[in-house]
Parts: structure tokens; C-alpha cells; sequence
């Protein structure tokens, strides 16, 4: 069992010639891991040149994969090729898809309820939701067309409950500052970043103020109590 | 089987709210309990609701009941906690392993076919059904390759049987695909079953690979028509609830009804009723 195992996941190398039924359940594994993770991660999986990502792939199932559940093979991937491989160093635009891409499974099967949705208000402590990530990004990977375009991107991620979909938005540096800001009421958040960006008070709530209503409204922010 | 009877479906994300709409579903839905555990947002109601109008059978994938290592009691307390959850009674596995020391393969591994192996697997089960607090049943799974086998699958599925008390899940396709790749007959195989044994019943599709002359238990491709006979020919005999499964290339639910519908008739036509 030992041995049949080791054949199989290519922890043991095959001794030649090749056992066919050894092949059909290395090829039948493989498939099983290939077609998760170009499925759940196809743009990141598309930058990589098919032996490249099949060698990966094998070295992955050597090594083992701990969880019970295929739904998180992807971030076990993700962390693979973080830990074993070079190419997010040779192709820094990859470190932001990966990012990208695997958030989207974390939101999309990470979600238990909708978050509790109240009426706008400055005076209410907020907090980003579990169901929302936010990051700064080095490339515009968001868009297909510009995926390697490099710059300062202020990215949301959102769950959209409406439409039930991984929903994307980019935001201005100040709009991310104050996500990260949220302490307090969100009156007190904003005066931080006001200061932070030497703006006025007076001048940036009017013109923030629809789109934080319409976060508090898709349960982006979420009310809290302390 | 209390609780389940005729013909189900095994129901996929697919086309779960088609299924919902649907005037016409399955008497009983069986499910993935994996796939369902941490279900995505979008699903849950549909799930739900369904989970509270049809009776529902949980159909494991990660027990891995044939592997030397520990149980994995975090998995067990999910999947517990799951079928807790949902009220659902009727939990099956697969006669096989999965994974060996935590390393996950995510497929249906061939175990050595020898009594001691039958023991271990029997004690293992006693252990799960003891845990989840619900009997387990165990389907006859497909295998390519026999590593250290010392007897027939028959009499290796027959004794962990008895030794276990576990009911059995049979599995048409993987009797033919079996068979088929392995030279036996199959109605052979199923006329030594205990019919009291079955709890329930699976068919599927299957895929040949001419060149290399092995047919892949796939889930992937509509019901072939020497299967249906060998469902004809075993529901004669046995009469346990039966179900489709269908897990890859789905078709739309309008396809899946009429190979249903096929079912549906196939078992009225052997059991005349």
C-alpha cells in the first residue's frame, strides 16, 4: 500500500519498464488537480507554460495535500508556488493574479451570512466586512487587457450579495486609507485620513459620503458596536 | 431503507436551481457531503430548501476508510455536524482509500484485498458509526490495478460486510466497469450479494479508452445500455432504492430528467410495479 501509494503520487520513482495501472492512477490524480486549480485559478494558470505548471503540479501531489476538502486544493497550490517556486520573483505581476484570484475563492466559498445591513450613518463604528478584502497592487491584474500594467492600484473586493458574485472595484488611495482606518466612529476614521492626506474635513465627506452609503448598503462595511 | 424509497438523483450545483423549480424531482437527493459542507452563499438557500422537502443521503468522498492512518477527527466532527445539521440519517463511503499519511490524492484508491485488510476496515467503520452515531454504508468501489490481493472482490466485500455490519451501497457501474476490465461476470457478482445487504443502489456512465482497453469510472458520460440491462437484472433480484450519479460534463436538468425518466422505467419494467 506504501509502495502503491508512493508510485502513484510520484513520491517513489516508477521503475521501467512502466506499470500501466500505476499510470492510470497517476494520470487520473494529476487530472483531478489540474483541472481544480486551472479552473478555479485559469488567468494565473494561463501565465504559465504547460510543463512548467505539470511539473508543478506532480511536485505538489509528491508532496501531499492536507485537506479533506478539494475546494481547498487551489490555496494549497497558491501557497506552493509561493514557498517552492521562483515565478512570482521572475514575473512580479503573477504575485498580484495570485492574490487576485485566490481571494475570489476565499470570498466566493468563504461567506457563512450576509453581514447585518443598517442605514448609513458617520456617527456608527464600521468595520470591513469578512465579506470584503481590500490591497494595495502593483499591477492592474483586475483587467485582462492591462493585467501587467504596473502602478499603485487600490483594489476592493467585495461579495455582492444582489447578484451573488466576487465583485471587483478599484478605489482611490484615499478611499483604501480609510478602509484601513476603521477605528472609532467613522466620522473620527475620516478625520485621520484628512489629516493623513491634508485635506479638508468639510471638502472630502460630501464627496465620500454616497460611496461609503452604498459599502454600508452591499455590507462592505459592517456596523459595530465598539 | 426507511427514509428514502425508488428512484433518486444525486443532486449538483450544477443544476440545483433547475431542480428546485422543477414540478418533477426525485423521490430522494443524495449529496456530496464535501461539496456542501462549506457550500458557497449563493447556494445555501436553494440547498436548504431542498434539504427540507426531500429526504437527503450523504455520500462521502475523504473518509479514506481504508488507509493505515488515524481518523481524522476534525473531519469527522464537520461531517458530523453537517448531517446533524440537515437531519440527514443515511451516510455512505466508499470500500477504498484516499489519502495516506494526511497526504490527500482526492480519488478512489484500490485497497489490497486480503482479510486483514477486511478486519481493518471493519474495525474502522465501527469506530465511524460509532463517532457519527448513524450506521455507514459502503459502496463496492471501481479499481485499475489489485495491489496484494489474496482474494476475489466478492468475498473481500462480502466479509467486511459481516464483519462490520455495514449495509452496502452497490454500485451497478462499478460492478460492469470492474467486470469489464477485469475479466469476471458481472450478474455473477451480483447474484452473491444478499439483497438484504443493499441499502441502496448507484448507476452511472462510464468512459471507454479503446486503445488502452480499460473503461474509466467516470460519472462523466450518459448510461450506456449493457449498464441499464444490468440494472434490469438486478433489480429483479434486489429491492433497494436506486439512484443516478452524475458528476462530470452535467448536463442541463432537462437531460438529467430524461435519463431519469429512463431509470424510472427500467426499474418499474424488472420489479413490475
Amino acid at each position: 500500500m506504501e509502495r502503491f501509494f508512493g508510485l502513484i503520487t510520484g513520491a517513489v520513482p516508477l521503475p521501467m519498464p512502466q506499470n500501466n495501472p500505476i499510470d492510470t492512477y497517476k494520470a487520473l490524480i494529476y487530472h483531478r488537480y489540474y483541472e481544480v486549480i486551472t479552473q478555479t485559478m485559469p488567468r494565473f494558470c494561463a501565465h504559465i507554460d504547460a510543463d512548467t505548471l505539470r511539473e508543478a503540479i506532480e511536485k505538489l501531489i509528491a508532496q501531499g495535500v492536507k485537506s479533506p476538502y478539494i475546494w481547498q486544493l487551489p490555496e494549497a497550490f497558491a501557497r506552493y508556488v509561493i514557498d517552492e517556486t521562483s515565478w512570482l520573483q521572475t514575473r512580479p505581476f503573477l504575485a498580484d493574479m495570485l492574490w487576485y484570484e485566490t481571494t475570489q475563492i476565499a470570498l466566493w466559498m468563504g461567506i457563512d451570512a450576509k453581514p447585518p445591513i443598517e442605514e448609513f450613518a458617520w456617527e456608527k463604528r464600521y468595520t470591513l466586512s469578512s465579506s470584503a478584502r481590500i490591497a494595495l497592487l502593483k499591477h492592474a491584474v483586475f483587467e485582462v487587457e492591462r493585467e501587467e500594467e504596473t502602478g499603485a492600484f487600490a483594489l476592493l473586493l467585495y461579495y455582492d450579495f444582489a447578484e451573488h458574485e466576487v465583485q471587483f472595484m478599484q478605489i482611490t488611495p484615499f478611499a483604501y486609507a480609510l478602509l484601513e482606518e476603521l477605528e472609532g466612529t467613522l466620522e473620527s476614521a475620516l478625520e485621520r485620513v484628512c489629516a493623513l492626506y491634508d485635506v479638508e474635513l468639510e471638502e472630502a465627506r460630501p464627496v465620500i459620503t454616497p460611496l461609503l452609503a452604498q459599502w454600508a448598503h452591499q455590507g462592505v462595511l459592517t456596523p459595530t458596536q465598539s | 431503507m426507511k427514509g428514502i424509497q425508488g428512484c433518486g438523483l444525486g443532486l449538483r450545483r450544477e443544476f440545483l436551481f433547475d431542480a428546485l423549480a422543477s414540478q418533477n424531482s426525485p423521490a430522494w437527493w443524495e449529496i456530496t457531503p464535501e461539496n456542501w459542507m462549506h457550500m458557497p452563499y449563493a447556494y445555501r438557500e436553494a440547498f436548504e430548501t431542498i434539504a427540507s422537502t426531500k429526504p437527503l443521503v450523504a455520500h462521502g468522498l475523504s473518509l479514506s476508510i481504508g488507509s493505515p492512518d488515524p481518523l481524522d477527527i476534525t473531519y469527522l466532527l464537520n461531517l458530523k455536524a453537517f448531517l446533524d445539521r440537515y437531519g440527514i440519517t443515511h451516510y455512505s463511503e466508499h470500500l477504498s482509500f484516499s489519502s495516506l499519511h494526511g497526504r490527500q490524492t482526492y480519488e478512489l484508491l484500490p485497497l489490497p484485498m486480503t482479510l486483514s485488510m477486511a478486519t481493518h476496515v471493519a474495525n474502522k467503520l465501527k469506530k465511524v458509526q460509532d463517532f457519527l452515531g448513524r450506521a455507514v454504508i459502503l459502496e463496492n468501489a471501481t479499481y485499475y490495478h489489485v495491489p496484494y490481493s489474496e482474494m476475489r472482490e466478492i468475498d473481500f466485500l462480502l466479509t467486511v460486510l459481516e464483519r462490520s455490519g455495514a449495509k452496502m451501497l452497490l454500485d451497478i457501474n462499478n460492478v460492469y466497469v470492474n467486470a469489464t476490465n477485469h475479466h469476471f461476470d458481472a450478474k455473477r457478482f451480483i447474484d452473491a450479494i444478499d439483497s438484504h445487504h443493499v441499502a441502496y443502489m448507484h448507476v452511472a456512465g462510464h468512459t471507454l479508452y479503446e486503445e488502452e482497453n480499460l473503461i474509466i469510472d467516470t460519472h462523466g458520460e450518459s448510461i450506456i445500455d449493457d449498464v441499464w440491462a444490468l440494472v434490469a437484472h438486478t433489480c429483479k433480484r434486489i429491492d433497494a432504492p436506486i439512484m443516478i450519479e452524475r458528476d462530470n460534463d452535467v448536463p442541463s436538468w432537462e437531460e438529467m430528467k430524461e435519463e431519469f425518466t429512463t431509470l424510472h422505467t427500467i426499474v418499474k419494467g424488472a420489479r413490475g410495479a
